[in-house]
């Protein structure tokens, strides 16, 4: 029997094989697409969850707040959080503490020197935590000692070559020596700590800081702490109890101002986007959207095939009359519609199986993300997919099954009774209303994100990022760098190419790592403390970026006092409470201690990305070594490339060749912020434009059904003298009538969703009416093309022809 | 074989109802060639329909081989069905997808028959119909004559004990027709009871009992 259902499923396809095409072809680009997006959404999700006791550790983070407000939240928080919460909350096993991550000056052998990235001091409980994998060594013994140091598979082979790292001394900064006791397998990509070189942690804080400062300190922010809980501890009720701890250990003042929270390690990559996160975050959001558009996709892929199947079903209704009579009873039908329905999905996912097999790198090119190329590496997600695959079958082949052998043979086999038509028609209709919902749907969030991303890169910046290019300062700094850096800048603005020059601690592009709790002269930090967003500037720092003064002037050299000088920014000036821009002027302000003078106020610009809220700065004249991190320098002309090989050999020169120059273009630089929703935006479109073409061919097939039933109609209509457009208009109505039901749905939900989605953005647009206007009248015009069409072709048909046809 | 009592069939309309079968009272016993006779409308179909039980009656009592079909369900009676009658339509109806072979061996496959008895089975009707040459063509490569010698031979595969047929040359030229109606003698003469629906005169005469029925009444029963 199964063999016959099979033949007589393969003949059917064949003989229906527009409709086939047209079903086939929706359901290999909706599961080729979804296999990618879910692989994409998967790996997104996959973050830390390789670590055996994962669900136990979380990382403590640190909230500092004033007036009940938290101004700055690290995700490396306070130096004691560590030891003061394992000291006083029983239901902690034992925590780990990491500082990092730092860039650093590598060497073994003198004159082979390495710029490695991701540098971490991290405790001899490190390995227990984490399951990262430790090749040589000892886990618990590797990085208890001082000097010793862990470092990654591949940076031993470029650092050692073939010799054994193990036991050898590494040199950094040309300075600390480590001996090797660990080698580590390299950290997957889905891990939110990636490191080349593991640092003993006792170095840092037995060596390096005095008092024990690094376990003591409440104030000193930076500390990656993680926290293994005891099994099936309730870790949300656990917060209080830092606090009581915080206020035993310190005062209640102290506990009331520096708050922890614990955040499960592997909701970090997704969820959490704090000061000092140790990789760029992921877009939790964009990763749900991307994965309900996967589900729609596949949706209108199976909404396509009941819709067809069952619009075809008229045309089987007889078979069906004809197998009942001859003895098949309604199981043995349901069965055979089954088994069509799974020949075809199964060549459908075999198919998309191979489809996103080949798309595989082109995907992850577009998704620019780490991720496997390949969904057979992921066995879990496969199985999955197969299960959504028999789910699929099963639920797209149920429905016309039932549907279809539900026919009574002597309505079926009496070719002028109405074959029970109409219950099916209401199922159909409420498939197309759920697609061009969807459809609109897609449509105006799609309209939503372009507008948001075109209203960040349109803004006005209040800074000009072109014609410039920065200069990263060297690694190695001793205590003629300053000098050294005022003669870099004089040499290189000597060249006919550049314009101006300027050192800083911090270029725009990027949230400023330096944060300075201030005061007005005369208050102590007791009384009152603002945290800034502090940026240490050559005086041409800001004429050069064209920051708009609004009151007073930039600093100058020509000013004697200059040294003591500052700018504040708007947001800087409502912060201090300072009447107007112009009030604050003249202002002495305590900064750790040093009294500077606001000598002007510049407008309020976009240091991070629109997305951001713009935070008070305070810019500062360059005073110590570490504050001269890069130099900017403003170009005659767009022709940069040209300039670089001159400013090396200066730098070179210069700085003696401790390391090579690293530079890079601002506006390049600034525009790398708005990566991650550019790439979202790309990625969303994409799909949605699949998931609405999809949509389109089902309905096309879907006409082409209606046209033909109503062949006969059309015929008696032209012969009673209906025009053409008439006709078009009569056979397009029902349609646009759904469209309107579905966009009438759609809106609410878009707008909510949406709405979720904009408030991620500081500064965005207002969803405005026209947006939803233009997606109904999008998919009202889509419909009616595809509706128009074919009602047009049956419209001009010779209505003689259809006549004797029925 | 068959009885029917009080059996009424009618179809609502709005308000208003409309009689197909009226008191309907007939017997028909087991090697029977009944022809039933009347005018379009007239009710023949549904008659024919409610015997094979593909239609319910909306009152009155139907015996088949002294089992009380008016009181199953739809699964008993599709069982019933399934192996005590065979259809042959004026239309034909065979299945477009299946070959001539295909269409003949259908019914066995509903009935769970073993492959090699199918196989045998299937190719000896094919041999006595003459249609071994045809076994592997579709329907719509073969002429009305032969699509319904397919039909007949779909319908007695099974060997069914009752065989209903409905205006079965209806569609056929008169030469084609005649064979079928040969065929059907010969399984009459096989001991098969049938009952045919025909508004051919000639076409009667092969049979051995008339009934004619008008405006859903049995207005005479007589041997022609
Ligand atoms: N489902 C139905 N609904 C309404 N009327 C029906 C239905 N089926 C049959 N009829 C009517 O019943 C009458 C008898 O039909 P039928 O048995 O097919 O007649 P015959 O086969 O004698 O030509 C006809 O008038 C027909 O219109
Ligand atoms: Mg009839």
């Amino acid at each position: 029997m199964w063999r016959n259902y099979l033949k007589l499923g393969w003949r059917h396809i064949q003989r229906n094989r527009n409709i086939t095409a047209i079903n086939f072809i929706g359901l290999v680009v909706g599961m080729t697409a979804v296999i990618l997006i879910w692989q994409y959404v998967d790996f997104e999700r996959s973050y830390d969850k390789f670590h055996a006791q994962g669900d136990q550790i979380f990382r403590v983070q640190t909230d500092r707040i004033k007036d009940g407000i938290p101004f700055m939240q690290f995700a490396g928080g306070a130096a004691c959080a560590g030891p003061v919460i394992a000291r006083n909350v029983p239901e902690v096993e034992d925590y780990v503490k990491l500082r990092g991550p730092n860039e650093s000056l590598l060497h073994y052998h003198f004159d082979q020197k390495h710029v490695v990235d991701d540098v971490y001091f991290a405790m001899g409980t490190f390995f227990d935590f984490f399951s990262f994998e430790l090749l040589e060594g000892d886990a618990g013994t590797c990085l208890k000692e001082p000097w010793t140091a862990c470092i990654t598979k591949t940076l031993a082979d470029k650092v050692f070559g073939p010799e054994n790292p193990m036991g050898k001394t590494i040199v950094l900064e040309n300075e600390a020596e480590y001996v090797v006791t660990g080698i580590v397998a390299d950290p997957p990509e889905n891990s939110h700590l990636g490191f080349s070189v593991l640092l003993s942690y006792a170095t840092f804080s037995d060596v390096f800081v005095s008092d024990n400062e690094s376990e003591t300190a409440w104030y000193w922010d930076g500390y990656l702490t993680y926290l293994k809980l005891k099994p099936n501890t309730n870790w949300q009720e656990l917060e209080p109890k830092f606090k009581e701890a915080m206020a035993a250990t310190y005062d209640e003042e102290v506990a009331e101002s520096t708050v922890f929270s614990l955040q499960p390690l592997p909701d970090i990559h997704l969820t959490s986007n704090l000061l000092g996160e140790t990789k760029p975050p992921g877009d939790g959001t964009a990763v749900k959207f991307l994965f309900l558009v996967g589900i729609l996709i596949l949706i209108i892929a199976w909404f396509n095939y009941i819709n067809l199947t069952t619009a075809q079903s008229m045309n089987r209704a007889r078979e069906v009359g004809i197998r009942k009579v001859i003895g098949s009873n309604r199981s043995a039908l349901i069965r055979q519609f089954m088994t069509e329905a799974v020949i075809i999905n199964a060549i459908a996912i075999i198919c998309a199986l191979i489809f996103a097999t080949l798309l595989g790198p082109a995907f992850v090119n577009m998704v620019d993300t780490p991720m496997p190329t390949s969904i057979f590496d992921n066995p879990r997600l496969l199985m999955i997919l197969l299960a959504c695959f028999g789910l699929g079958t099963f639920l797209t082949g149920m429905y016309p099954a039932l549907l279809q052998s539900s026919y009574k043979p002597i309505q079926a086999l009496n070719p002028n009774l109405n074959r029970g038509r109409i219950k099916a028609q209401w199922v159909r209709k409420g498939l197309v209303v759920f697609q061009f919902g969807i459809s609109v749907a897609l449509i105006a969030s799609t309209l939503v994100i372009y507008n948001q991303m075109r209203y960040m890169q349109k803004r006005d910046l209040g800074i000009s990022t072109e014609k410039t290019l920065v200069i990263e300062g060297p690694l190695f700094r001793d205590s003629t760098y300053l000098e050294l850096g005022e003669t870099f800048k004089t040499e290189l603005a000597m060249l006919p190419a550049v314009k101006s020059i300027s050192g800083s601690s911090s270029v725009p592009g990027e949230r400023i790592g330096w944060t300075a709790g201030i005061q007005k002269w005369g208050q102590t930090e007791e009384d009152e403390n603002y945290g800034f967003r502090a940026i240490a500037a050559d005086p041409e720092y800001s004429d050069q970026y064209d920051m708009e003064i609004i009151a007073g002037r930039s600093m100058s050299r020509d000013h004697g006092a200059d040294a003591s000088s500052c700018l504040l920014n708007e947001e800087g000036v409502k912060v201090f409470q300072f009447e107007s821009p112009e009030s604050a002027l003249g202002e002495e302000i305590n900064f750790w201690g040093q009294r500077v003078q606001v000598v002007g106020v510049v407008r309020d610009f976009h240091q991070a990305s629109p997305k951001a809220k713009i935070e008070p700065i305070i810019l500062r004249n360059v005073a110590q070594n570490w504050m001269l991190n890069y130099f900017s320098v403003k170009l005659v002309s767009d022709d940069m490339l040209s300039m670089v090989e001159n400013m090396k050999g200066t730098y070179d020169r210069v700085f003696g060749a401790n390391s090579p120059m690293e530079y890079f273009f601002l506006d390049e630089h600034y525009d790398q912020q708005y990566k991650s929703e550019a790439l979202f935006g790309k990625v969303f479109t994409f799909f949605s434009g699949l998931a609405i073409l999809i949509s389109c061919l089902g309905l096309l097939a879907l006409i082409a059904f209606v046209v033909e039933r109503r062949r006969k109609e059309i015929g008696i209509r032209k012969v009673l003298g209906s025009s053409i457009s008439g006709i078009v208009m009569i056979l397009s109505k029902d349609f646009l009538f759904l469209v309107i039901i579905a966009a009438v749905l759609a809106i609410p939900v878009v707008h909510h969703f949406m709405k979720g989605w904009l408030d991620g953005f500081a500064y965005r647009i207002d969803m405005e009416w026209w947006v939803f206007l233009v997606a109904v009248l999008l998919a009202v015009a889509i419909a009616f093309f595809t509706v128009g069409y074919q009602s047009l072709v049956a419209a001009r048909q010779n209505p003689v022809d259809s006549l004797q046809q029925a | 074989m068959i009885r029917l009592s009080n059996i009424e069939r009618f179809y609502k309309a709005g308000l208003t109802k409309t009689w197909v079968l009226r008191d309907i009272n007939l017997e028909i016993n087991e090697g029977e060639f009944a022809t039933i006779m009347g005018p379009s409308g007239s009710g023949k179909t549904t008659l024919l329909n409610i015997i094979g039980m593909l239609d319910t009656p909306d009152q009155g009592e139907y015996e088949f081989l002294e089992e009380p079909v008016h009181k199953f369900r739809e699964r008993r009676r599709t069982e019933l069905h399934k192996h005590y009658i065979g259809f042959v339509f004026q239309a034909y109806h065979l299945i477009d997808e299946l070959t001539v072979y295909e269409n003949i061996e259908t019914p066995l496959l509903y009935r769970k028959i073993k492959s090699s008895e199918r196989k045998a089975m299937v190719a000896n009707l094919l041999d006595e119909f003459n249609m071994v040459a045809k076994k592997d063509l579709f329907p719509h490569q073969l002429s009305g004559g032969q699509q319904q010698l397919v039909g007949v031979a779909r319908a007695i595969i099974g060997k069914p004990k009752l065989l209903l047929a409905d205006e079965p040359t209806g569609n056929l030229h008169s030469s084609q027709g005649e064979i079928i109606m040969d065929l059907f003698k010969q399984l009459h003469a096989d001991g098969m009871t049938i009952l045919q629906v025909t508004h051919s005169e000639k076409n009667a005469q092969y049979g051995t009992r008339v009934i004619e029925i008008e405006d859903g009444y049995i207005r005479r029963d007589y041997a022609p």
